[in-house]
């Protein structure tokens, strides 16, 4: 897909909703995936996707609708523009969503052609290296079921009837195996990523030495009584807890009372170490964009200042509804209606290393891993219930790993009782970039 | 007929170029529609079309696997020939022919989503929000969604098969808030059929979004389940996730053929307690798990995976069958033309039993009823797996006591199995959604009430 498609397109929508006295957004996104993985030295998976998908947000007063079509056929075209005239005659907000003013974006590097310009043939032997040395790094590596390489690129076009123009592409690349050990009657595995710029940067030395460390020690495993525990949340699952946290941030939750945070505005409702912003101008952050969903020009927006809640993020549509200022997060694909989202949520690194954290109580519970986030975790109350693997410590060394054993309680407790924040962020795809956390009395169900 | 067999019939021919044991080209049609409400009015619409293709190549036990949404002859055929470079070298020349497949389809198809009205559409929604609102006034916020996907796909292969099929689906869900001196709680329902939007007419909605209302109310006043190792009784119906997730991602080729599953080598052989039966079946009529054929083309079956505590069947794809010299079960499934498929489940269950609940609750001196499920996940190649429950009480000295959320189910799937002791009369089914390396696809769960002797509940401690 090229820009001019998009500009054809573009005029003639925009020309066809004025005509008919209609406000539109046109969103347009193309992307193209590779990727390729090995088992035990043989090819398992080589595959190339390639996507394009038009969607269009059309307006009449406080109405609005949304449609999407991948097929850019006119017969679909017209379509898709008919079914959002026909979903109009029910739509029925109670607050106007104006389009915005154009804007000027501030131009940002996020693409790097060395990814596309590297032959397929050292994309196949990078994920057969990643394969070979895991299997080599420890006989008790039987099984690897995820493994392998991929690349991705995007590009988004924006055009509205009210002059906003915009495109932009970015790209990137990762390593990432889930290696299964088993030792006698005990097996662990472990998931681990390494998501680059450029190709080049790409170790599979340094992804294969991080994850064998963590799955084997996950072998020594022993048992955990039910209790309160001091735990130190590595990066990898800090992610996973602030993007439950995240989810009461979100304006329209605020708006529509399903916000735990809700009426909370200018309070501290977590630990005065936390600092929280959405950043998309984050270098090397894979959520940096020079524009949101309604094409606002991004900002950086100071959520959570040593704990006490500044702002939620908005759109257009709940800035106004919210009576607070637009932060630039609305957040859209082509294939969704109109919300709200982060570009990349920064919590601000303290002064603790992770090692000096492993010995931040006589015993810390580290974990390792959390699963069942979409199923234990509550986003109108903030409770959670999630399943989670780890280790324990004792006086900063390394007694046993354990697993088999449930954290439960209030994501906004938690993070109330954190009482230190490491100094090692850690960039990943997810939008979250988050160093260590150290959580005191988290509550913890064994066997 | 979404396009030509002549042109199917060219894209793989040239995908065989390469020297390729079998090719294969799954396009796709989709339309989707979906209203959603909030704030007692419509808070958005969306409606749209999927359209692509993916070619598939075997190169022996080697698989690649090339999409495009350009579905002109030039188009797949450029894609076939990406497909093909994977393997640079002599240029083969195979030929097909295509015939296509007759089958009896187990679908009744009735009113299409562009035939119903987006204002008979917001009627199910409205009354929805009233019924939850009348329940009570501590009910803050409803929300509701009424979506629509009508699938049409078609499917050839080197082999000669041409496939079509048209799968309708109509999903109705519900969440309720409450709210109470500064405290909220939620409720959720969800129903779904392998159906068109007249099955919205037939569904009780008052009842359903009352019953969303109640778990929303009953959650403000619980309080949080206790933490530890007891006896579980999980209810009929959604409770089934347990075996979905403890067992049965375990059971797919996808795993197995890895050697990552816990269940490795264990056919014909005893994994889980005698009482236990269980069944996955894809050609339950217009049930939301149900398929005609699978994505592959297969014919969908009804395929015993367990028997009396003995494992009998995988869930088996073709390139699983390949690795491991098994005949495909008619489970390989996708999301989407983006996704190659693998082996995935359908409509899966446990078969009922002769104990009823009330006994089975009687019998308990100190427990936990689960009575209403949210979703869950596992590692297969551990079998450690969690799933969440919305609505679950103690049991004390064999009588329902207090009214406990908040708690999250872990074990790990060859242990639990066999710790299934009891199982019910009153089986029942739930819908579900999937996800998986070949995406989001729309199963069933489902189960009579089941007692567990031992599962870790991740309640509060104490």
């Amino acid at each position: 897909m090229n820009n001019e498609r998009f500009q054809e397109l573009s005029e003639r929508l925009r020309k066809k909703a004025v005509q008919q006295g209609l406000k539109l957004e046109l969103l347009m996104a193309t992307s193209k995936q590779f990727s390729c993985s090995y088992q035990r030295s043989k090819m398992d998976r080589y595959e190339s996707n390639q996507q394009q998908c038009l969607g269009i947000r059309l307006l009449r007063d406080n109405a609005e609708a949304t449609a999407f079509s991948e097929s850019l056929e006119k017969g679909d075209v017209d379509g898709l523009f008919a079914g959002a005239l026909e979903d109009l005659s029910v739509a029925n907000g109670d607050e106007s969503s104006p389009l915005l003013d154009p804007q000027s974006y501030e131009p940002l590097q996020l693409f790097e052609a060395s990814i596309s310009e590297t032959p397929i043939a050292a994309k196949k032997e990078i994920a057969k290296s990643l394969d070979e040395s895991l299997f080599a790094a420890d006989s008790r590596i039987t099984a690897a079921p995820d493994i392998g390489y991929e690349d991705f690129e995007s590009e988004i076009s924006i055009a509205t009837t009210a002059g906003v123009e915009g495109s932009y592409r970015k790209n990137g690349c990762q390593l990432y195996a889930a290696p299964l050990a088993k030792q006698d009657s005990q097996s662990a595995m472990s998931i681990g990523e390494q998501a680059r710029h450029r190709f080049g940067d790409l170790s599979v030395h340094e992804l294969v030495n991080e994850i064998k460390n963590r799955v084997l020690q996950k072998l020594e495993v022993g048992p955990i009584k039910s209790g309160y525990y001091d735990v130190l949340i590595p990066p990898r699952v800090g992610q996973k807890i602030l993007s439950l946290f995240a989810t009461a941030l979100n304006g329209k939750s605020v708006a529509e009372n399903s916000s735990f945070l809700g009426g909370r505005l200018g309070q501290p409702v977590v630990h005065p170490n936390i600092t929280l912003r959405d950043d998309p101008y984050y270098p090397l952050a894979f959520g940096s964009r020079p524009f949101d969903s309604e094409g606002a020009a991004s900002q950086k927006t100071n959520i959570i200042s040593q704990g006490v809640l500044n702002t939620y993020i908005t759109n257009s549509v709940y800035a106004k509804k919210l009576n607070l200022k637009n932060t630039a997060n609305a957040k859209r694909s082509p294939r969704s209606s109109l919300g709200i989202g982060f570009s990349n949520l920064v919590l601000e690194s303290g002064s603790h290393s992770y090692d000096s954290l492993l010995n931040w109580r006589p015993q810390v519970l580290v974990l390792d891993q959390l699963s069942g986030l979409h199923a234990g975790f509550d986003s109108v109350s903030g409770d959670f219930s999630l399943q989670a693997e780890g280790f324990l410590y004792g006086n900063g060394q390394f007694q046993h790993a354990v697993k088999d054993f449930v954290i439960s309680g209030n994501i906004v407790e938690l993070l109330q009782n954190v009482e230190a924040v490491g100094n090692d962020p850690y960039l990943s795809t997810h939008f979250v970039i988050t160093p260590s956390l150290a959580a005191a009395k988290v509550s913890v169900a064994g066997s | 007929m979404i396009i030509s067999s002549s042109r199917l019939e060219k894209a793989l021919e040239a995908s065989l170029a390469s020297g390729a044991d079998f090719a294969e080209i799954f396009v796709e049609d989709t339309y989707t529609h979906k209203l959603d409400w909030a704030d007692q009015r419509i808070d958005s619409s969306l409606g749209g079309k999927n359209r692509g293709a993916g070619i598939r190549l075997f190169f022996g036990q080697e698989v690649v696997y090339v999409t495009t949404t350009d579905l002109s002859e030039e188009g797949l055929l450029a894609a076939a020939g990406q497909a093909a470079a994977y393997r640079e070298g002599r240029l083969h020349s195979r030929s097909v022919s295509l015939k296509p497949l007759s089958y009896d389809s187990i679908f009744k198809v009735g009113t299409l989503p562009w035939d119903m009205s987006s204002t008979k559409k917001t009627e199910y929604l409205q009354r929805a929000d009233r019924a939850c609102r009348r329940t009570n006034s501590s009910i803050s916020q409803v929300k509701a969604s009424a979506k629509e996907t009508v699938q049409n796909i078609q499917l050839a292969n080197s082999e000669g098969l041409l496939a079509e099929n048209s799968r309708h689906y109509s999903t109705l869900l519900v969440e309720a808030v409450a709210e109470d001196k500064g405290q909220k709680a939620s409720g959720h329902e969800r129903i779904g059929k392998m159906r068109s939007s007249e099955y919205f007419d037939e569904v009780d909605i008052e009842n359903m979004a009352e019953n969303c209302a109640k778990e929303a109310l009953g959650n403000l006043k619980a309080s949080y389940a206790p933490a530890g190792v007891m006896p579980v009784l999980l209810a009929n119906g959604f409770g089934g996730v347990i075996f979905h997730e403890a067992c049965g991602h375990g059971l797919e080729t996808t795993s197995v053929a890895k050697n990552a599953s816990v269940f490795c080598d264990r056919l014909n052989k005893p994994i889980a307690n005698a009482c236990v039966t269980a069944v996955d079946d894809g050609r339950i009529p217009n049930e939301w798990g149900s398929i005609d054929i699978d994505d592959e083309g297969a014919p969908s079956q009804t395929t015993t995976l367990i028997e009396n505590g003995i494992l009998r069947s995988y869930l088996v794809d073709r390139m699983g069958g390949l690795k491991m010299g098994l005949n495909p079960t008619g489970s390989a499934r996708r999301e989407s033309y983006k996704f190659s498929p693998t082996s995935r489940m359908r409509n899966t269950y446990i078969a009922p039993g002769n104990e009823s609940l009330e006994n089975m609750i009687r019998d308990i001196d100190y427990g936990l009823y689960a009575k209403k499920m949210g979703g869950g996940s596992v590692q297969p190649g551990t079998g450690a797996f969690n799933f969440g429950v919305r609505e679950a009480y103690v049991i004390r000295n064999g009588e329902l006591s207090e009214r406990v959320k908040g708690v999250s189910l872990i074990g790990t799937g060859h242990e639990v199995l066999k710790k299934i002791v009891k199982v019910g009369n009153d089986l029942a089914l739930a819908p579900g959604l999937c996800g998986s390396i070949s995406g989001q696809v729309p199963v069933t769960v489902g189960q009579p009430s089941l007692l567990v002797e031992a599962l870790t509940v991740g309640g509060r401690a104490q």
